[in-house]
């Protein structure tokens, strides 16, 4: 794109663009296009247009008739994979429950059916556990307990409030 | 006059902008939810007038959005995909109410599997529900459409709402030379809505939709709205006319693209047309008298239209960027119905599947398409439906099928 695009109408529409964010977010970026666009210089004209493809002589398309198979192999489900217990969604999380023993009244369902990543595991005891690797922290079980038994902590005021 | 650089969904914010629309019910999904960003944030700063309510899902948005209507302020609203099936109730409920509002479409494929590049199935699904429906196939058009939506769907010998449509992605995120109209041309284009009986109030209740049974008075309602959607045709030719006079833009009911002097024709909808326009300036420069056609109105289908620009051709390659489970092309069928029995209708009308999901259709596919349907002419057999899909994608779908059984393997299923 160099030598397409000057660096003059980069930085205009990088104003233009991100005006509503705000003049330190736009100086900021400018910033960033100025130092790319300079990194980038020694490269100008690498990337070409590609050519036409000619109508009279050119490799026609592989097509293959679509053979029928039976759902059990074309259906698209993937029953393994356990993916989402691997990725750590956790670390989304801004605002931490946490619950009050002292308060909970083991009544067991009420946090954990209402969290929406089944985050909230109950042991054979009655007692709810938060699982942090995968709490989004979206703070519904905190609005939902009726004995107001979990608290929302801002993530990075944990060390202090449990230490302290 | 401004020439600027705007995504489709760009396009379609300042359609509504400059058609100074009164109400915006929206509700996210991906790839229309920046034209709402874009409105709501033109409201907040104050450069647009009108008022943005968030609604709790697709369902009341087109309910709020018929209410509205109801009420005779001009409305626009915008979706997607399973969005629009969600809405899907109140899609067809509130086109038999018989109030005028503007709804973009922002094409995506439909579940399952779910994926969010565009094909028309979602828009297709509402193809008999009363909405008009325009296809566009770049950012001009979406904002010059938009425009041109809101006079179709006010005139009083139509009072209908219309569906703008664009695809996903290719045109919802992709950036490309627009001219803005000046707002004093708009306004002169298109003035300020004129509801005449539309007066439906809160706290004064009228009857908004009448319950009835016996299929004599349904069938009168009905029918009604068909006459209604047929006599669009007539009015948007009006429109498109005084729409080029005003801004020197002219878009047909069915774009024509090097088809006068053509033997075949590919007849497509939607963005990827210009795909196939490229390649028929390649197929010209080889000597091959090819060329498209691309209704832009649906519904009301111009079949007339399609009738006189096909009559006299050879063979015409039908590309349907979706897909009736059990059928085939929904625009295969259309043609098919359109063209039966005219004097003159091309004897091979050849149906393709390509670009379900975003699939690409590469320009050799097209040069494939036109020879395909070329050898057909020339042997009087028309060829089968044939997907648009090659060997090194089926290898593709082996290999992940390989690994989705070594997983199911792993949890002791039966592989």
């Amino acid at each position: 794109m160099l030598g397409v695009i000057s660096r003059d109408s980069l930085a205009e529409a990088i104003r233009a663009e991100l005006a509503t964010l705000g003049a330190e977010i736009v100086d900021k970026n400018l910033e960033r296009a100025e130092s790319a666009f300079q990194l980038m210089r020694d490269h100008s004209g690498c990337v070409m247009e590609g050519e036409d493809v000619s109508a009279a002589n050119y490799n026609p398309p592989d097509w293959v008739d679509l053979p029928f198979e039976e759902a059990s192999k074309s259906a698209p489900a993937i029953h393994a994979g356990l993916t989402s217990v691997e990725v750590k969604t956790g670390l989304w999380r801004t605002l931490r429950p946490v619950i009050d023993y002292d308060r909970c009244k083991r009544c067991w369902w009420v946090c954990s059916t209402f969290c929406p990543d089944s985050a909230i595991l109950v042991t054979a005891g009655g007692s709810p556990q938060i699982d942090y690797d995968h709490c989004k922290g979206c703070m519904i079980c905190v609005a939902q307990c009726p004995s107001h038994a979990i608290e929302a902590i801002w993530e990075h005021e944990v060390k202090e409030h449990l230490g302290g | 006059m401004t020439r600027t650089l705007l995504t489709g969904n760009g396009a379609a914010a300042w359609g509504g902008r400059l058609a100074r629309v009164d109400y915006i019910p929206a509700f996210p999904i991906t790839p229309q939810t920046e034209i709402i960003e874009t409105l709501s944030n033109w409201i907040d700063s104050g450069e647009m007038a009108g008022r943005l309510v968030m609604l709790e899902s697709e369902h009341s948005m087109l309910t709020a959005a018929g209410g509205a209507a109801a009420t005779g302020v001009r409305v626009l609203s915008a979706t997607s995909s399973q969005g629009l099936l969600y809405a899907m109730e109140m899609v067809y409920t509130v086109a038999g109410w018989r109030t005028p509002f503007v709804l973009i479409n922002v094409s995506r494929g439909l579940s399952s599997p779910i994926t969010l590049e565009p094909d028309h199935n979602d828009v297709l699904a509402a193809r008999d529900s009363g909405f008009l429906q325009i296809h566009c196939a770049t950012c001009q058009e979406v904002l010059d459409t938009t425009l041109m939506a809101f006079r179709l769907a006010e005139d009083k010998r139509v009072r209908l709402p219309v569906i703008v449509n664009m695809d996903g992605f290719y045109l919802s995120f992709t950036r490309e030379p627009v001219e803005l109209p000046e707002a004093g041309a708009v306004d002169a284009f298109l003035p300020p809505f004129d509801p005449e009986n539309i007066v439906f109030r809160a706290s004064t209740p009228t009857s908004q939709a009448v319950a009835v049974l016996g299929g004599s008075p349904y069938s009168y309602f009905r029918y009604e709205m068909h006459l209604a959607a047929l006599n669009a045709l007539e009015v948007y030719d009006e429109i498109s006319k005084a729409f080029a006079q005003q801004f020197g833009r002219k878009h047909d009911s069915i774009e024509s693209y090097q088809s006068e002097d053509a033997d075949i024709l590919f007849v497509m909808m939607g963005c990827f047309a210009t795909k196939a326009k490229a390649a028929i300036d390649r197929l010209r420069d080889a000597g091959k008298a090819v060329g498209l056609l691309r209704p832009r109105l649906i519904r009301p289908f111009p079949a007339e239209h399609m009738q006189r620009l096909l009559a006299g051709k050879r063979g015409v390659a039908v590309i349907d960027q979706n897909l009736s489970i059990g059928k085939g092309g929904v625009l295969h069928s259309e043609l098919a119905s359109v063209l039966y029995g005219q004097k003159g209708a091309p004897p091979i009308l050849a149906s393709f599947i390509g670009g379900l999901g975003g699939r690409d259709i590469s320009a050799e596919e097209f040069f494939e398409m036109a020879e395909v349907t070329r050898r057909a002419v020339d042997s009087g057999k028309t060829p089968p439906p044939r997907l648009l899909y090659n060997r090194d994608e089926l290898r593709e779908i082996r290999k992940l099928q390989a690994v989705a059984h070594v997983e199911r393997q792993e949890l002791g299923e039966k592989p």
